[in-house]
């Protein structure tokens, strides 16, 4: 059987057709079928961020600081994947595999992080036709900044793209980037 | 007894990809079907039917993902585009989905993913992109005689890469989106300066060009349309200009008057990421989703108001069940007016509800 779910009274008076003047409009939060606003909030926070650590970097701030700022990028990753998988459950495999990395990356090299975790040899696949990874590069880019800032040696021009390339990943989670969205159709 | 939908996903003869008729439980009573292009979960194409509420009445496996679907004027019979490029059409019994007849075009042409049936005869009419010798393209709207299966006319569309068309009064209205294309998509695709996305009325028997509308605006692609009961025509667009475009993507048109936008969304254009991904209208309201912007979006055309936005991640399919707006998603989601379920396929752009 089908999953059944009962819509926030505010779908179903804003999908009446013909009507005159809307019924008083009921806010109620659900996540079946949208990512919820505290998630919106969160992946928009994320973005900021993002480019907030990037202008950290590029004024010289200390591994110790960004790396905080990684972290922190992190945490709201793994805080809004479970509402992308609930909207999206056939990345469910995919991504719960990718939250392996909150705890694996300081045993990890950035090189093995990224063949395992942003090649994804290490997850299971994503199902064919999927946009899981944007959703997946939102978890492993912080994860895989933060490895590069504990080396010996930072590199950092390269901390710099994995932060900088995310923040487009963050906006693809957050407007729903999915089945329906490549262009002329 | 026939077998259920998950019966059939699991029974891999779907994920063979074999022209199956489809499955259901004929017999029973329905008072109208969802027709949608879908995945399933094994990346397997379908055309599928179900109730408004979520009941699935069949699945048809298919060899490509469908795009949009037209209903023969007596609901019985359902024509199903290949999603652009698109080289085929299939002709179903809406009741069960089995199949009646296929089009299918030769390597010069490319169906557009959409059509509509002739208002009095057996032929449907199709958009088309036909590429010449030098791979130059052309648009055009072409009648297929479902009798004699032969082509019975072909006419050019009024512009380049002609997309949806719908009947309204003496007319079929098409939408040409403007892109200029290579065959096979070889090249990138982009917007011709010197034959703009317009909006084409065609005489409704012979499909010659009456008459266009264009938007001075050159980064705009015309390409989806809904009649509300009035007979205004809808036109949605979608923006070369990306994301963060704030332009207005949801038109009115009329032969005489030109387009003119309807009143931004609550919270701006912007949130519709420069994507309509399909607009249908039923007596004054207007739904338009955007798949990219994860929302759709509600007018009523007799109020000069902003549309009123809904947030439903990747939808796209809108229709009307009487008075009862239905929409899908890729996420699986099936709405319908205050009650959803999730399926487990990821639908297409497009959605045709069809009353028994």
């Amino acid at each position: 059987m089908p999953r059944v779910l009962v819509l926030p009274l505010l779908l179903s008076a804003s999908l009446l057709a013909c009507k005159q003047s809307d019924p008083a409009e009921t806010q109620v939060s659900s996540t079946s079928f949208a990512l919820s606003e505290a998630a919106s909030e969160a992946l928009m926070a994320y973005e900021v961020d993002g480019n907030a650590f990037v202008a950290s970097l590029d004024n010289g701030a200390t591994a110790a600081d960004l790396s905080a700022q990684a972290q922190a990028l992190l945490d709201k990753a793994v805080k809004v994947t479970p509402e992308y998988i609930e909207l999206f459950p056939s990345c469910g495999a995919h991504l719960n595999g990718a939250l392996e990395i909150t705890t694996r990356w300081p045993e990890l090299t950035p090189d093995e992080i990224e063949t395992g975790y942003h090649a994804g040899e290490a997850l299971p696949p994503e199902p064919t036709g999927s946009n899981c990874y944007h959703m997946k590069d939102v978890i492993v880019h912080p994860a895989t900044a933060l490895a590069l800032l504990k080396q010996p040696e930072v590199d950092r021009a390269q901390v710099r793209n994995e932060i900088a390339e995310v923040i487009a990943h963050a906006v693809a989670v957050r407007t729903g980037v999915g089945f329906n969205s490549s262009d002329g159709d | 007894m026939n077998p259920t939908r998950r019966q059939l996903l699991a029974s891999g003869v779907a994920a063979a990809g074999l022209a199956l008729p489809g499955c259901g439980w004929l017999g029973r009573e329905r008072s109208a079907l969802v027709l949608a292009g879908a995945r399933a979960a094994n990346g397997q194409h379908l055309l599928a039917a179900l109730e408004p509420q979520g009941e699935v009445a069949w699945l048809r496996p298919r060899e490509q993902r469908a795009h949009d679907i037209a209903i023969s004027n007596d609901g019985q019979v359902a024509a199903v585009f290949d999603r652009r490029p698109g080289r085929s059409a299939e002709l179903l019994n809406v009741r069960d989905g089995s199949l009646r007849q296929r089009i299918v075009c030769d390597e010069t042409t490319q169906l557009n993913g959409h059509g509509v049936f002739d208002a009095s005869r057996n032929w449907l009419w199709a958009t088309e992109t036909r590429f010449d010798d030098n791979g130059q393209p052309s648009g055009w709207l072409s009648a297929y005689d479902l009798n004699t299966r032969v082509s019975a006319a072909r006419q050019p569309s009024g512009g380049l890469d002609p997309h949806q068309c719908l009947r309204v009064g003496p007319f079929i209205v098409v939408v040409n989106g403007g892109y200029r294309e290579s065959p096979g998509g070889v090249t990138a695709k982009f917007l011709a300066s010197d034959q703009p996305p317009n909006v084409s009325w065609m005489n409704i028997r012979t499909g010659e060009h009456q008459a266009s509308n264009t938007l001075p605006d050159p980064a705009l692609s015309l390409r989806h349309l809904a009649v509300a009961s009035e007979g205004q025509v809808v036109v949605a667009a979608q923006s070369d200009r990306g994301v963060d475009d704030d332009t207005a993507l949801v038109f009115v048109a009329s032969m005489a008057g030109g387009m003119r936008p309807l009143p931004a969304p609550e919270g701006g254009w912007r949130q519709l990421a420069g994507y309509v991904g399909s607009v249908a209208a039923h007596g004054n309201t207007v739904m338009a989703t955007s798949p990219r912007g994860a929302c759709a979006v509600r007018w009523n055309l007799a109020a000069d108001a902003p549309g009123t936005v809904t947030r439903i991640a990747d939808v796209s399919g809108a229709g009307f069940a009487g008075n009862t707006a239905v929409l899908t998603a890729g996420t699986g989601a099936l709405i319908s007016g205050d009650h959803g379920t999730r399926q487990a396929m990821a639908f297409d752009n497009h959605l045709r509800v069809v009353e028994f």
